[in-house]
């Protein structure tokens, strides 16, 4: 595993030592299943990249609220591999986990925050829809397990704002072939603002990111041989060139 | 049978020797690749109006074949019964031509696969399908691969699709809007849509059901319960 704890989770948050919410894995939409348009629309103007991105950027509050209570290594693999699915969807054929082997208050929110990277990374892929839900699902996910708290709602409204200054989509008549969306690029650095990012960087950052990937120690992840087999074009787990211009 | 639209021939790329390789069913996973952004175009344009995209995106892969392969006047014949289905359903007699048996064949194989995609995409756009901009997105993808060159063909879809979003915007409320006619894909002619029943009419008319397996005869219309005079607009 490569990913460091990510400065923006407030430590107390993963050193909060007990369990303080409700969960029912029989009825798990209270927790998460409600759709806030107007939240919605902050992003809605965002490349897709980017709203995968802070979908995903969201989601390691809950992965790292649970990993005190949780050695299983399987929700960091699959946060990894969403990480890497987002710069390229090959990298992984898919983070879904099955009901019945992630359940109780601590598994259950992991395999909901899993399903939904999932879902927003690869159900709607390929579709003229932008998966627009992910990052307010996975927000709803994050409150209930973490509290509600203003220091990740301002941190996620100060993400947005970043993305929007570097990551609004493109017009798509100006862009029909989606030659400008394909070499949009997302690293996880832009999530942390006590960082200075600028567009740039994106490319070098992404690029050391796949390099330090060890796929094989993640059952998510492809190995440069499957994938190549498959049909990728360029070298797996390196910002292919054509893409970092 | 249809004959080729100015645009196209202007364009240089009809009968252009065949420059790409092929394999079976690579129309499949051509399609695949609906560029997403097109997709997002087309949701915003009404249903008719896809219906209508989608044969005139394909046309420029007949024309482009055209003299290379004998199947060419088969898809041709295919996509005119198409053209009088986006006014009537019933004028369109064999859903989809069979298959060719060798699907690998550089011109055979294309022609199955458009004409295929093609009656996707048309189904799609009727039935207001949720994957009706990605059905004609897919016709896109498979029609740039066989072109030497995209630039013309590049050129007329954005042109085309910016028409065809400012006419024809996609509304809840009347999802399939006016029908598109043929004529409508050349971006010289005007948008006038007090020109439609003329335009229908004449591309009705100019269908010669006798010489088209694929096109229905009055007869055979009749028995379906067509009401009115076939092949004229209106009936």
């Amino acid at each position: 595993m490569t990913l460091r704890t990510p400065s923006y989770v407030p430590s107390r948050i993963f050193e909060e030592p007990s369990i303080r919410y409700a969960w029912d894995d029989w009825d798990v939409s209270p927790f998460y299943l409600s759709i806030d348009e107007e939240l919605m629309a902050e992003w809605a103007n965002l490349a897709e990249p980017a709203i995968c991105g802070l979908t995903i950027a969201i989601s390691e509050w809950v992965f790292f609220r649970q990993r005190r209570f949780e050695s299983d290594p399987t929700p960091m693999q699959c946060l990894e591999a969403a990480w890497c699915a987002n710069i390229d969807r090959r990298y992984s054929e898919g983070l879904e986990v099955s009901r019945e082997k992630w359940l109780g208050p601590v598994r259950g929110p992991l395999r909901v925050a899993m399903n939904l990277l999932h879902s927003t990374l690869y159900e709607a892929y390929g579709g003229a829809d932008k998966p627009v839900e992910g990052p307010s699902l996975m927000s709803n996910l994050t409150e209930h397990v973490c509290g509600i708290t203003d220091e990740f709602r301002e941190w996620r409204t100060q993400c947005i704002a970043r993305l929007q200054e570097y990551y609004v989509a493109p017009p798509p008549l100006t862009d029909l072939f989606d030659e400008q969306l394909a070499r949009i690029v997302v690293p996880r650095e832009v999530f942390d603002l006590q960082r200075s990012f600028h567009p740039d960087e994106a490319p070098l950052l992404v690029d050391q990111f796949l390099r330090g990937i060890d796929f094989r120690s993640n059952p998510f992840l492809l190995t440069p041989e499957a994938m190549l087999q498959e049909g990728f074009e360029g070298i797996p787990y390196r910002l292919n060139s054509t893409r970092s211009k | 049978m249809l004959q080729v639209p100015s645009y196209i021939d202007r364009s240089g790329i009809v009968g252009l020797p065949i420059q790409y390789k092929w394999k079976s069913h690579l129309h499949m996973t051509l399609a695949d690749k609906a560029p997403k952004n097109i997709q997002t175009v087309i949701q915003s344009i009404s249903c008719n109006a896809t219906f209508s995209l989608s044969l005139g995106i394909g046309e420029w892969l007949i024309w482009r074949l055209h003299g290379i392969s004998n199947r060419v006047v088969a898809t041709n014949c295919y996509v005119e019964a198409l053209w009088a289905s986006s006014v009537d359903d019933r004028y369109l007699k064999v859903q989809i031509p069979p298959q060719p048996k060798d699907q690998s064949d550089p011109a055979t194989g294309p022609l199955y696969g458009i004409e295929a995609k093609l009656f996707r995409a048309a189904t799609n756009a009727s039935l207001n399908h949720p994957e009706r901009a990605k059905a004609t997105a897919g016709v896109v993808s498979i029609v740039r691969y066989t072109l030497p060159d995209t630039t013309a063909f590049d050129d007329w879809l954005k042109t085309t699709l910016a028409r065809f979003g400012h006419a024809f915007p996609y509304d809840n409320d009347i999802p399939k809007g006016v029908i598109v006619p043929r004529k409508w894909l050349d971006p010289g002619v005007p948008l006038d849509v007090t020109a439609i029943p003329e335009l229908l009419d004449r591309q009705l008319h100019d269908m010669d059901y006798e010489q088209n397996p694929f096109l229905a005869s009055p007869t055979e219309l009749k028995a379906a319960g067509f009401q009115g005079e076939p092949y004229r607009y209106p009936s």
